[in-house]
């Protein structure tokens, strides 16, 4: 069993939510504001959320999700290698949250469907445009986790190690997930 | 590792192509609205601890009132190591008062509970009011004098050479040196009296020879008939008519609105009269507790203050005469009781 997200960081953790530097001695520039971390991971959070959760709206309210929970930890991350995994985690699993509500709020006619025809991609033909709306139409069928981890594979392209990381799970749980998702796919979209 | 399952090609690069633009103006728009979601709950926080904070105390000054104010049911108190009362009123389990009338007074509790009171005035002097009651045995010691109360209001006073009990209302049994004697309402017991010149009911010998047949006399009067008797017997110069009149007025008339005015004149009489400085002390100071004017007040702390001064209670004198300084420090009168307290130098 890997970590749950919220115990990853055992690294760091400076004053990420002041948005101050850490002491100079400490930091060597090694560690991250919060001004840094936005700059440097924002573009990746935002690009996840969106393949995540196919919305634009959604996506960058994820991100702000993500900064505030990194910030009320009230710590930064000395290494920044290990900056990255860490805010994927607290991303992946916030999504996973977002997924399960937004399915409840549908279930109760709370919320509109959201129009994939809309899904932000570049350079893609009006076929392609209409298969992603499918593909993400199929994908709300399918539970939140299962949805998550078979994203994370192959719209991320992320090695089953990492998405097992992000997703908190072991390697096992993850392959399953993802052949689940898989087949509900293909009964969906056709093999 | 590779998976044994597989999304067709064309799905996977559609799918890579799922992206957005994210530019600095994005990133500062976003950052902006982290911060204010950061104040937010920071400011929550804040006032989520605070809320808890007063809520905390509230509960803990709760349970304190709760320990600390919660009468117990039944105390039987150990006579050496208990507290005492003092200083300011009390009322027991079974509903009597003890006010205590001069500074310094300390009532020792022995035994407290609903069936059975025994206190003993260990200094000063207070008042008992205590509530009426057949099997109830309340009892209160001062050096040598014993009480025995069954429903009554009196007063004990303790000195160093002896003590004395004043009767307001009801029966009393004073036991002194193996005798008991019987005081009813306006007789006084002091056991600094040579006991030969002492009334059979133990009555202070400046009271007039007979004083229920002159009550008895008096009694079924109105309260106009009295106060009439008293300024005829004032104007012609019978003091001990006067006071018997006032001590019928007090007495059968205790719900009168003019009863301060009785116990303050009683006092007066006492004093410049008939010489009964000890009397007429008590009397003012039933005169402070029944008025329900300042002015009134006033005059019987100044008056008690004079009386003390020429009973020679010089330490109950200065006493009053700081409160007296204390409460009423704009009075004309100040000088005088400053005086007659030994407050000047």
């Amino acid at each position: 069993m890997t970590a749950r997200y919220a115990e990853v960081p055992s690294v760091v953790f400076m004053e990420l939510e002041d948005g101050g530097r850490a002491p100079d001695e400490r930091t060597a520039g090694q560690s991250a504001t919060l001004d840094e971390a936005f700059r440097e991971h924002g573009p990746y959070l935002v690009k996840l959320g969106v393949r995540l959760l196919g919305d634009v709206q959604d996506a960058e309210d994820l991100l702000q999700d993500v900064f505030v929970r990194a910030a009320r930890t009230r710590s930064a991350l000395r290494d920044r290698e290990a900056l990255r995994p860490w805010l994927r985690r607290i991303a992946v699993r916030l999504a996973w949250r977002k997924l399960r509500r937004r399915r409840l709020q549908r279930l109760f006619g709370a919320r509109e469907p959201i129009d994939y025809g809309q899904v932000p991609a570049e350079g893609v033909t009006a076929d392609e445009r209409a298969l992603i709306a499918d593909i993400y139409r199929a994908l709300d069928t399918v539970p939140a986790a299962l949805r998550v981890a078979w994203l994370l594979r192959y719209a991320e392209g992320e090695p089953l190690e990492v998405v097992a990381e992000a997703c908190g799970c072991s390697l096992a749980t993850v392959k399953r997930r993802i052949r689940e998702a898989q087949v509900a796919l293909d009964r969906r979209l056709g093999p | 590792m590779s998976d044994s399952l597989e999304p067709r090609r064309e799905i996977q690069s559609a799918l890579h192509a799922v992206s957005t633009r994210f530019d600095a103006h994005d990133a500062a728009r976003l950052r902006a609205k982290v911060e204010q979601r950061l104040d937010r709950s920071r400011r929550v926080r804040q006032r989520g601890l605070l809320v808890t904070g007063a809520a905390c105390m509230t509960i803990f000054a709760w349970l304190g009132a709760q320990v600390n104010g919660t009468p117990p049911r039944h105390r039987v108190v150990n006579p050496v190591t208990e507290p005492t009362i003092a200083a300011e009123a009390r009322a027991l389990p079974d509903g009597s008062r003890v006010i205590p009338l001069l500074p310094g007074t300390e009532v020792r509790s022995h035994v407290e509970r609903a069936g059975e009171v025994h206190l003993e005035l260990v200094r000063g002097h207070a008042r008992f009011e205590v509530r009426p009651s057949t099997t109830r045995p309340f009892q209160v010691s001062a050096g040598r004098i014993t009480v025995q109360v069954v429903g009554t209001v009196f007063e004990v006073r303790r000195d160093t050479d002896g003590g004395r009990v004043s009767v307001e209302e009801g029966v009393v049994v004073v036991d002194h040196e193996g005798r008991s004697l019987r005081v009813s309402a306006g007789e006084v017991f002091d056991s600094r009296e040579p006991a030969a010149e002492r009334s059979p009911v133990g009555i202070d010998e400046r009271q007039p020879p007979h004083p229920e047949r002159e009550h008895a006399e008096q009694r079924g009067r109105s309260a106009d008939a009295l106060w009439q008797s008293v300024d005829v017997a004032r104007r012609e110069g019978k003091p001990r008519e006067a006071e018997m009149a006032l001590r019928t007025l007090v007495r059968d008339h205790r719900k009168d609105p003019r009863r301060a005015m009785a116990e303050f004149t009683l006092g007066r009489v006492l004093l410049d009269d008939l010489g009964q400085y000890v009397e007429a002390a008590d009397a003012f100071v039933r005169a402070r507790r029944a008025s329900t004017s300042k002015a009134l007040a006033e005059d019987a702390l100044a008056r008690e203050v004079e009386a003390r001064a020429r009973a020679g209670q010089s330490m109950e004198a200065r006493a009053l005469a700081e409160r007296f300084v204390r409460e009423f420090p704009q009075s004309s009168r100040l000088a005088s009781v400053r005086a007659r307290g030994g407050l000047e130098p």
